[in-house]
């Protein structure tokens, strides 16, 4: 199994300063991003799941910093494992592994493309910059090929578009064109179709499946849509307030979450096709502050089950079955409940 | 529900009604085309029920919620209100007049943070409206807004703050309260709860399906997602392009999908029940522009039943009834699907 991962991050804490303030954005995050597979990590606005990706990145603000805990990429070819936290922000070796090895899709491509070049353009330049020896002729024949391949109808003629000219949807298709120009080992994708429709969203969903299986490509997913982690993902991490506070296989998680949180979350969601009289329950209260955390558990002021004992500290992780973990004193009896 | 349908009392009519933006080009300004972003759309809201208004960005469901407002000037067609001293088209009532109209209808916007002036305390942004219709004294005033504040589930302190000292869902609940200041029939949900987290929407959700059994509400929710309008709603209109393709109540709706588009847009929401079964339908393509539809059935471009009678003929909205319910489609095809999905049971 281990030969599978792409790349791991362990106990991963990354801080942001902000007028002698600390926020503790993400507070010891560990998890493995397997090839072939996708991972989700699902989880609300401010618990850390962008800031994950942009560690894994190194695209981390000035004034943020990886604290502790290691982030490597198993490269699998003479290069070895790269300890991506101990490379410098902007170094050669970073902006090398940048967009060859892991490649990144943001959510909003109108922001994330140059308006003021053609598609074919930025594709090439991505190509050309990570290998030199490929000429502009040869850049734009690969372009075009990516194009074609992620289903950009008359690739011919959009190749020489500029951004504006596509629609959303296309948009998202050319920034996962690009992406996908040097064949990394890795994609993260930080909600990728939360400012798409949903029948463009099915659309992008089918390519990201052909991705995986295809290209073997190691899938990391950010959503905040309980309804995206089941449709997609092979292993799912539930963040909180700057925590995994549970992960494991989709079935695993979904079918029995044992954190009260995901519990939570799955029954305040409105299900299709359950019609008015389902019950969803929200969670009380909203999410704390960031800058006055609570002591203990970080879920423990919404919790059902809160006790003393989660005032404390933040629980230790356990392991379930199988890839399970959950972090939370109270799981047995979480778990005893049933769904 | 089938009783329900023989005291049905409808609040607004809207008939044949269409909102077009011109769209000028040129130094003299000329009118070039049309944006048809409301296109002849006949709809009944009756009293007492939600109405929720699904379909992609661009297919026109904010444009009619702001027309019926009178935001938006209509282009043609009447949209019929029913006051306590008689129906009444809104389009042609005086300022006076269209004064009393809005207290009747009122709306949430989608973005509370934009729609919440940052420099107006909570209180000096909801007694405005309370001036304006007649709450004379501060005291009466400060009473009222903050029994509508314990109405929300937030506290009567908060009067005195600014939005920013909100969350998201707090200021939702603001936006809400706001709506709700002058005792209206009618309140136009636009997309109230699509920028809210999903712990949050949950909890406005209920706050909505509370208020309207508590206060008499009408509600028209105009949302693209699909799971929260089902939950709400008790009838379901779909909008694509500007046009009304399928109207019927809301778990009928679900349980007979007739419309091509209904079913790849049902099919393609993730459901967040890891044993659901997928069986997606997937779309070729973008929606088309509102600026230059296709002829005859919008939707022909993108549909896997498409004819040669759909690309000249626009398919009017005809009422169906399924099992002794009432179902509006438009398509050419929808007898023959009606005839599919009920055998497929």
């Amino acid at each position: 199994m281990s030969d599978n991962v792409v790349i791991s991050v362990k106990n991963l804490k990354t801080y942001f300063y902000t007028n002698e303030r600390c926020n503790r954005a993400i507070n010891g995050v560990s998890m493995d991003i397997k090839s072939g597979k996708t991972l989700c990590i699902v989880g609300e606005s401010g618990c850390g799941k962008s800031v994950t990706a942009t560690s894994i990145m190194q695209l981390l603000p000035k004034l943020s910093r990886i604290e502790e805990g290691e982030i490597i990429y198993h490269s699998g070819d003479e290069r070895g494992d790269i300890r991506i936290h101990e490379l410098e922000r902007s170094s050669k070796e970073m902006r090398a592994l940048r967009g060859r090895d892991i490649a990144m899709i943001f959510q909003d491509p109108m922001t994330a493309l140059n308006p003021v070049y053609t598609i074919g353009w930025q594709i090439s330049e991505m190509i050309r910059s990570h290998d030199k020896s490929v000429s502009k002729a040869e850049a734009r024949e690969r372009a075009l090929k990516l194009l074609t391949d992620m289903g950009i109808p008359n690739p011919q003629k959009r190749i020489d578009q500029y951004p504006h000219e596509f629609s959303g949807g296309m948009r998202q298709r050319a920034m996962i064109a690009m992406a996908m120009s040097c064949n990394p080992k890795v994609l993260i994708a930080d909600e990728p179709t939360t400012a798409l429709d949903v029948t463009i969203q099915a659309q992008i969903f089918e390519l990201m499946d052909h991705l995986k299986k295809n290209y073997n490509t190691a899938i990391m997913m950010i959503t905040h849509d309980m309804g995206v982690v089941c449709e997609l993902a092979d292993d799912v991490a539930v963040m909180y307030m700057g925590n995994i506070i549970e992960s494991g296989s989709a079935e695993e998680v979904l079918d029995h979450p044992t954190h009260p949180y995901t519990k939570a979350l799955l029954k305040s969601i409105p299900i299709l096709g359950k019609g008015a009289d389902q019950d969803i329950n929200p969670i009380k209260g909203s999410t704390p502050d960031p800058y006055k955390r609570p002591p203990g558990c970080q879920f423990e002021p919404r919790c059902d089950y809160a006790c003393e004992e989660c005032k404390k500290a933040m629980p230790d992780e356990h392991m379930l079955e199988g890839t399970h973990m959950v972090r939370c004193t109270r799981y047995q009896e979480v778990m005893k409940d049933g769904k | 529900m089938a009783n329900k349908a023989k005291e049905k009392e409808p609040l607004l009519t809207i008939k044949g009604l269409k909102t077009f933006f011109p769209v000028k080009s040129g130094f003299l300004g000329k009118v070039q085309s049309y944006v048809q972003a409301v296109n002849d759309i006949n709809l009944t809201i009756y009293k007492g029920e939600t109405l929720g208004l699904v379909g992609e960005s661009g297919c026109g469901k904010t444009t009619l919620g702001k027309t019926i407002l009178q935001l938006y000037k209509p282009t043609e067609g009447e949209m019929i209100y029913e006051f306590a001293d008689g129906p009444r088209n809104l389009e042609k009532l005086d300022a006076r007049e269209m004064d009393e109209a809005r207290k009747k209808i009122q709306i949430v916007f989608q973005d509370p943070q934009s729609s919440l002036n940052p420099s107006f305390t909570i209180y000096q942004s909801l007694s405005d409206p309370l001036k304006k219709f007649g709450v004379k004294t501060k005291e009466e005033r400060r009473k009222l807004i903050g029994d509508l504040l314990e109405a929300v589930n937030m506290r009567r302190e908060y009067m005195d703050r600014y939005p920013h000292e909100f969350s998201g869902g707090q200021r939702q609940r603001i936006g809400i309260a706001r709506a709700l200041c002058i005792n209206p029939e009618l309140v136009i949900c636009d997309e109230a709860v699509s920028a809210l987290d999903v712990s949050i929407q949950a909890q406005v959700l209920n706050l909505l399906k509370k208020l309207k059994e508590e206060r008499n509400l009408t509600y028209i929710f105009i949302t693209h997602d699909l799971s929260v309008v089902e939950y709400i709603s008790d009838r379901i209109a779909v909008m694509y392009l500007g046009r009304i393709v399928e109207l019927s109540d809301a778990d009928e709706l679900y349980h007979h999908t007739i419309h091509p588009y209904t079913q790849a847009l049902l099919s393609a929401i993730p459901v967040a029940d890891i044993h659901h079964e997928k069986n997606r339908i997937l779309l070729e393509g973008d929606v088309p522009s509102p600026m230059n539809p296709p002829s005859g059935c919008h939707f022909h471009g993108r549909c896997k039943q498409c004819q040669e009678i759909c690309k000249t003929e626009k398919p009017e909205l005809k009422r169906y009834e399924i099992n002794g319910r009432e179902h509006f489609v438009a398509c050419h095809f929808a007898e023959e699907n009606i005839k599919r999905v009920c055998q497929g049971e």
